[in-house]
């Protein structure tokens, strides 16, 4: 039971990672990014098939990814500042499946080899057995709370692009460098979640689509912290990870694995929104 | 698509899942059941319908992001668990066979398209009733929807509902061409497909849906006839459908649409510009007071606070029954506050309301409404998607009351009239047709013609100038003395004020600093003090 539950601590980090960077994101940008950088890792793979060093390749795929995540935010700010909720996760909607179709075209949905870029080291603990890469996703993650917290809340850049992600005009008006400040947003979380997508992406099947699955865990995270909350996120990745290995303790259960985000959200979200009653103040 | 999103504006990504649902129905039948193919059908609207209805109950509290997420994470539990195990059928080879007159391609084509037919008559015939207007109405404001007394849950169910019975039978039909399918038509991922490209296309009008499925096929075909891999057609709908949005929402049918429109109006040579039709009365209008009643509408010590801030401080007023009440007070005073606690906006408020003798406070803005408490709203709230007559009729009757009681309920003055009083436009007229000024007109017609207790109207003139102004206020004078519907009034207008009210409150900083007759009150010098500022 103790080692489902280290286990799933590696991917529930994971979940994490990204969830607290869809919150962030949702916090400066006011939009859900369902296409939270899945191209990183793969990057990464080629660049490590076709022989150039490891360290480069990894750099590669994670610049490769932010930018592309900064491209986006460009595009939103271009079109959508001034749009409502509901238009604008239709066009992020869009953009997931543009990207989708993207990287089916370019990798392939066959499962290619993410190479292991932490040393197989691990430690025991108690008779468990923890990888290094659990510690580093979980290192990762929190100091990902920790500092996103403080630059929301204190710093002027946090309090510029929340101005900018509620009211984009007159954040501008106030003189707020609008281009420079959302091409910084979303390339930050597109680094972020890179860069976790790329530690745990080794313990996992690497198929473009269940790399692409990994973000499902990590909505259920940002639902559970209401797209507000980091700390509320993080529990909730850690939670859904957890719980998700523990179901597989049974042979019954683990039929019912692949529900287990769908059905934690479900249930957070009927207790978190039973006041829930009206779509807009009058 | 077109009736989840574009018609009820609901964000929903599980559409393919609802399809998967209706062919998985149809295959388990073939395999356990002799049935023919045309009387699994409905099984295969049916089973989605329940399974929209029962993931429908608890998501449609959601709305926007959250729905989208959730019924995203709704269809890969479902891929996962139901769909990964295989259809029924699958292995077994057991195939499903279309009925007999469609066997041959262009025979199954025919068949497919009369179910089309079928389907777009029956989404059109369900678009101009209540249930589909409603849905038009939830789109547009799901607070001006519970204000007319319609559950927004309900609402939102049927459409949620009636678009997953859809879904299913397009499963179905998708598994009768092919015989036998696998879960990968129905992940996750294509439903976000066919939401793009029902966005690029605008699968809110039929032939927009007509698009959706046909480019959907064609562009792939077109793309490997010109050498290009078939799967980049998503990539094309993702900029298209970005493009649609960026450039209001109903894709391309609703710009050809637009179009169509533009060319027919030049068409047409000359416009008779109608006549305003003949007001009731063009002088302004005396009222003459009423007698003291019994109070209809009686507040007791309502308080409303926001953190540290009273917005409303201990407010008790007793509204006498056919009294024109007006409420009054800067900017800020917490008029509106007063309204939303009212009509049932602000479940936290202390205090009590009684609604002609009954206790309302713990009702529901729908259930007050029921009751004959209606109100409007100070930024218009009429959805643009309907037709004058379309918004009144929905306006006229709650949904609990029985047809004769919706007749009974509109017998005080018919659609025509009310609209001949405010001079609003005939009942065809769509909304968007309208003046901001006559949308709000129109509203607080939809308020009276449902003859409540009490109308509570909320800076109703705000947006009306002059002329439009002075008759505005005569018709309402006269279509509340026939009607015999009390009113409370915020208004700015003092000379309205003064001349329509039998009494007035003032309100300033959440408090109430008086009340009487207008002379008395406008003469009071805590009043004078509040708008204008005290002299020492």
């Amino acid at each position: 039971m103790l080692t489902l539950v280290v286990a799933g601590l590696a991917a529930g980090g994971a979940y994490a990672i990204l969830g607290v960077s869809i919150v962030v994101l949702h916090r400066m940008a006011s939009v859900v990014n369902f296409s939270q950088a899945v191209v990183g890792a793969y990057v990464t793979a080629i660049g490590v098939e076709r022989g150039s060093g490891l360290l480069w390749a990894t750099l590669a795929g994670i610049a490769l990814s932010s930018s592309l995540s900064m491209l986006i935010g460009l595009l939103f700010a271009g079109l959508f500042s001034e749009a409502g909720v509901a238009v604008r996760t239709a066009a992020m909607i869009a953009v997931t499946v543009g990207l989708f179709a993207a990287g089916f075209r370019f990798f392939g949905d066959t499962p290619r080899a993410v190479p292991v870029i932490l040393p197989g080291v691990s430690v025991t603990v108690g008779g468990v057995v923890v990888t290094a890469a659990t510690l580093i996703v979980l290192a990762i993650a929190i100091t990902t709370v920790l500092v996103m917290s403080w630059v929301l809340s204190s710093t002027r850049i946090g309090v510029q692009v929340r101005a900018i992600s509620e009211r984009p005009v007159v954040a501008e008006l106030l003189g707020v460098p609008l281009f420079t400040r959302t091409a910084l947003v979303w390339g930050f979380t597109g680094l972020v979640s890179s860069a976790g997508q790329l530690v745990v992406a080794s313990n996992l099947p690497g198929s473009f689509s269940s790399l692409g699955l990994l973000v499902f865990g990590a909505m259920a995270a940002a639902l559970i912290g209401a797209f507000r909350s980091l700390t509320l996120a993080f529990v909730g990745g850690i939670g859904v990870g957890v719980i998700e290995s523990v179901s597989s303790y049974r042979e019954s259960w683990a039929e019912y694995r692949g529900a287990v985000p769908f059905l934690i959200a479900a249930v957070v979200l009927f207790w978190t929104q039973r006041h829930q009653v009206w779509d807009a103040p009058r | 698509m077109g009736v989840i999103y574009d018609n009820a504006g609901l964000l929903s990504l599980c559409q393919m899942t609802f399809a998967g649902i209706g062919a998985w129905t149809v295959g388990w039948l073939n395999l356990k059941t002799n049935l023919p193919f045309l009387a699994m059908l409905p099984f295969a609207a049916l089973a989605p319908f329940i399974a929209g209805v029962i993931i429908g109950i608890p998501a449609l509290r959601l709305r926007g992001q959250n729905l989208a997420v959730f019924t995203l994470m709704f269809s890969v539990a479902v891929a996962r668990v139901i769909f990964a195990d295989g259809f029924p059928g699958l292995i077994e080879g057991n195939r499903v066979k279309p009925p007999g007159f469609a066997y041959s391609d262009s025979g199954y084509f025919l068949f497919c398209a009369f179910t089309l037919g079928l389907i777009a008559v029956a989404v059109t015939a369900l678009r101009r009733s209540r249930t589909g207007r409603w849905w038009f109405s939830v789109r547009h404001s799901e607070r001006a929807t519970a204000a007319m007394g319609r559950s927004v849950v309900v609402t939102k169910l049927s459409a949620f509902a009636v678009s997953a019975a859809i879904a299913g039978i397009g499963g179905a039909l998708l598994l009768a061409l092919n015989g036998i399918v696998s879960g990968a038509s129905f992940q996750p991922i294509e439903s976000m497909t066919i939401l793009t490209s029902a966005l690029m296309f605008g699968a809110g009008h039929f032939e927009g849906a007509v698009f959706t499925g046909l480019f959907g096929q064609l562009i792939p075909n077109f793309l490997s006839d010109i050498g290009l891999p078939r799967d980049i057609s998503p990539m094309l709908f993702a900029v298209g459908g970005i493009i649609a949005l960026s450039r209001g929402e109903g894709g391309l049918s609703a710009a050809l649409r637009a179009v169509s429109k533009k060319l027919l109006y030049l068409s047409q040579t000359s416009h008779d510009d109608e006549a305003p039709p003949a007001m009731i009365q063009s002088g302004p209008f005396e009222r003459s007071p009423t007698a003291a009643t019994a109070p209809v509408l009686e507040i007791k010590n309502i308080s409303v606070s926001y953190g540290m801030v009273k917005a409303l401080d201990e407010i008790s007023l007793a509204i006498p029954e056919g009294s024109f009440f007006g409420l009054i007070g800067p900017n800020g005073a917490g008029k509106s506050t007063l309204v939303d606690a009212l009509s049932g906006f602000l479940p936290n408020h202390e205090g009590h309301i009684l609604l002609d003798g009954e206790d309302i406070t713990a009702l529901s803005p729908r259930k007050r409404a029921l009751r004959g408490l209606r109100r409007t709203f100070q930024h218009g709230h009429t959805p643009r998607d309907l037709t004058v007559g379309g918004y009144l009729d929905l306006a006229s009757i709650a949904e609990a009351a029985s047809f004769a009681e919706a007749a009974s309920l509109t017998e005080a003055a018919s659609f025509a009239e009310i609209l001949e009083w405010f001079s609003l436009p005939p009942a065809s007229t769509p909304i968007t047709a309208l003046d901001v000024g006559s949308r709000r007109i129109l509203e607080v017609c939809g308020a009276l013609i449902s003859n409540p207790k009490v109308a509570l109207l909320d800076e109703p003139t705000a947006g009306l100038a002059g002329p439009d102004r002075e008759r505005f206020i005569n018709a309402l004078t006269y279509a509340v003395a026939h009607l015999g519907v009390t009113v409370l009034f915020i208004e700015h207008d003092m000379e309205a004020v003064v001349s329509l009210c039998d009494s007035v409150a003032v309100l300033d900083f959440g408090k109430l600093i008086a009340t009487g007759s207008p002379q008395d009150v406008l003469e009071d010098p805590r009043v004078v003090a509040a708008y204008l500022g005290t002299s020492t």
